[in-house]
């Protein structure tokens, strides 16, 4: 299964929880046995997209809040050196400083 | 006490280099008063940007790969960090698969969280998004705090979801 459908299923599940349903109660209002929410929200069971109105109308939120984000979070890496840094860490440097070497010697020439 | 921090350090920076007031901030501009110098390239997709600095240069590298939206946010993220941590050479920053809470039930990391919060107060400085904000609802009867979240990314040329979050954080949209 992709990630997707586990992110939705957890968006789904904190939804849920904020309002204090029960898997139950979201069943009954959007039409699904108990047992397909649940697998809905381990992401486990793919759903039409119609589907996305009916949770966001059950729990009162807008659609958008169950979808997970286009641009994530940034996570970090940080070093003290270069050196210290693994290759692959260390590409994305070099990378950055070559082009800055470029752009200099562009606007000089 | 970070947000504070973070939303101060954003307004210090926005009038020390005589950038206040201006919609979208200029942030490329702002990074270059700053002494940073902005380069972009195609890095590899999970790297969002990276400071680098030593004795005599800082440099933003950014992912030229990613929307223009999403650079913006990067170069104002590692503004932060040159801005706030100082004494870190080299800063890394990597994007993370992850929920949309992931910053405040997971990130256990103080500084990132501090970065993402200067990046969306120099963005979208609040004093700025509140007026704007009561004046798109003034505009127009029939606007509501959903309907002016695109208007007011669109101003501010940040993603949605970024002026969203925002504000919910300002307290002008009830948590969705």
């Amino acid at each position: 299964m992709e990630p997707f459908y586990r992110e939705f299923g957890e968006l789904l599940r904190l939804a849920r929880k904020a309002k204090r349903l029960s898997q139950a109660d979201v069943a009954l209002g959007v039409g699904l046995s108990r047992t397909s929410v649940a697998n809905i929200e381990r992401g486990r069971q793919r759903m039409s997209i119609h589907l996305l109105m009916d949770f966001a109308r059950e729990l009162d939120v807008e659609p958008c809040a169950l979808l997970p984000p286009l641009h994530p979070e940034p996570e970090v890496k940080r070093s003290r050196r270069l050196l210290e840094l693994s290759p692959e860490d260390q590409e994305p440097f070099m990378q950055i400083a070559r082009r800055a070497r470029k752009e200099r010697v562009d606007a000089e020439t | 006490m970070p947000r504070r921090n973070a939303e101060e350090s954003a307004e210090r920076v926005l009038r020390d280099t005589g950038y206040a007031g201006r919609i979208p901030t200029p942030i490329e501009e702002v990074a270059e008063s700053l002494g940073a110098q902005v380069v972009r390239e195609r890095l590899d997709r999970d790297v969002s940007g990276l400071l680098f600095r030593d004795d005599d240069s800082v440099m933003i590298g950014v992912n030229d790969l990613h929307a223009p939206r999403r650079q913006r946010f990067t170069i104002g993220h590692e503004i932060g960090h040159l801005d706030m941590h100082k004494g870190r050479p080299l800063v890394l920053d990597h994007v993370r698969i992850n929920m949309r809470d992931a910053t405040s039930s997971t990130a256990t990391d103080i500084e990132e969280i501090e970065a993402n919060q200067f990046a969306a107060a120099i963005l979208m400085p609040s004093d700025l998004v509140i007026r704007e904000a009561k004046r798109l609802l003034a505009d127009d009867p029939a606007a509501t705090d959903a309907s002016i979240v695109p208007l007011l990314a669109h101003g501010f040329e940040v993603s949605e979801q970024a002026m969203e979050i925002r504000l919910v954080n300002l307290g002008l949209r009830r948590q969705i």
